[in-house]
């Protein structure tokens, strides 16, 4: 196999020893566009790391509603939390948006490798916590941001993170299911963003015009 | 293959009720043998109009988001 591990954030700067071991438990898969990867409540027989593509991770309702935790790009990870739990189950779903490129360890290998290399653990951890921060993020915007705000901070945060290969096109269905709503809210939400002066559209591109004034209501200042 | 983008067209959730078609400003969408097709893409303006009419969520605009 020929993997490039650099591309991925956890493996970045482990030495090539441990690499030349993590690749003896590592299979690659090729994943059609719209492909289900993982059902939550089904239990955790891998882990995952994007090579290349992009992967949503949600969660659907019981109303129907799905919403969508992450859109995970190239070097992210998932399905890492249930590895550590005594029940493993799978705690959301997981589906890719275009073709994608995955390389997959399964759960006991993981952990063996883990167990045999401190400096993967360390770097795992790492990980994990920063993707605990950006759950805390949502989490807290999900609960206490009205439309408005969160999706001023929503466009801040991809229009900031252009070439840093994340998800780059949203539907507006898309971009409803990340923030919680529904399309018609989104819709309604960016018309007005655009009668304000805020953004622009222009063809297949949303443009922010306004970073000042956006920010100033994705902090709640307006 | 088009150099321009359209709007992506579900035919699993269309039913065909041909409203897209009634409200496209610029006449780009048309019924042609009970499926709902996109008869003149290079008139497309990508408004949305056709994404926002559509009560089964079939059509769909994507759009890329960056600063000015």
């Amino acid at each position: 196999m020929d993997i490039d591990f650099a591309a991925i954030e956890i493996f970045r700067d482990l030495p090539a020893d441990m690499i030349t071991a993590i690749e003896g438990f590592s299979q690659l898969k090729l994943v059609p566009p719209d492909t289900p990867i993982l059902w939550a409540g089904m239990e955790c027989t891998a882990v995952y790391f994007i090579l290349e593509g992009r992967v949503d991770i949600t969660r659907l309702s019981i109303q129907g509603r799905e919403q969508v935790l992450e859109r995970l790009g190239k070097g992210e990870a998932f399905n890492l939390v249930p590895v550590f739990l005594g029940k493993p189950l799978n705690p959301a779903d997981a589906k890719t948006i275009g073709p994608a490129e995955l390389l997959v360890i399964g759960r006991e290998d993981f952990l063996r490798l883990l167990d045999r290399y401190p400096v993967l653990m360390h770097a795992l951890a790492a990980y994990l916590a920063k993707r605990l921060l950006s759950m805390v993020g949502l989490a807290e915007r999900l609960a206490l941001f009205p439309v408005r705000q969160h999706l001023a901070a929503f466009l801040i945060n991809q229009a900031d993170a252009v070439g840093e290969d994340v998800a780059r096109y949203w539907t507006q269905e898309d971009i409803a299911r990340r923030l919680g709503t529904v399309r018609d809210v989104v819709g309604r939400t960016l018309r007005r963003f655009e009668q304000e002066g805020l953004i622009r559209f222009q063809r297949e591109h949303i443009q922010l015009l306004d970073r000042e004034k956006l920010q100033s209501l994705a902090d709640g200042r307006e | 293959m088009a150099d321009w983008k359209i709007p992506q067209l579900n035919q699993e959730k269309c039913v065909v009720c041909g409203i897209c078609v009634d409200v496209c400003p610029q006449g780009v969408l048309a019924l042609q043998a009970e499926e709902v097709i996109f008869a003149r893409p290079q008139e497309c303006t990508y408004c949305g109009t056709c994404e926002e009419s559509c009560p089964h969520g079939a059509v769909a605009c994507s759009y890329e988001i960056g600063w000015a």
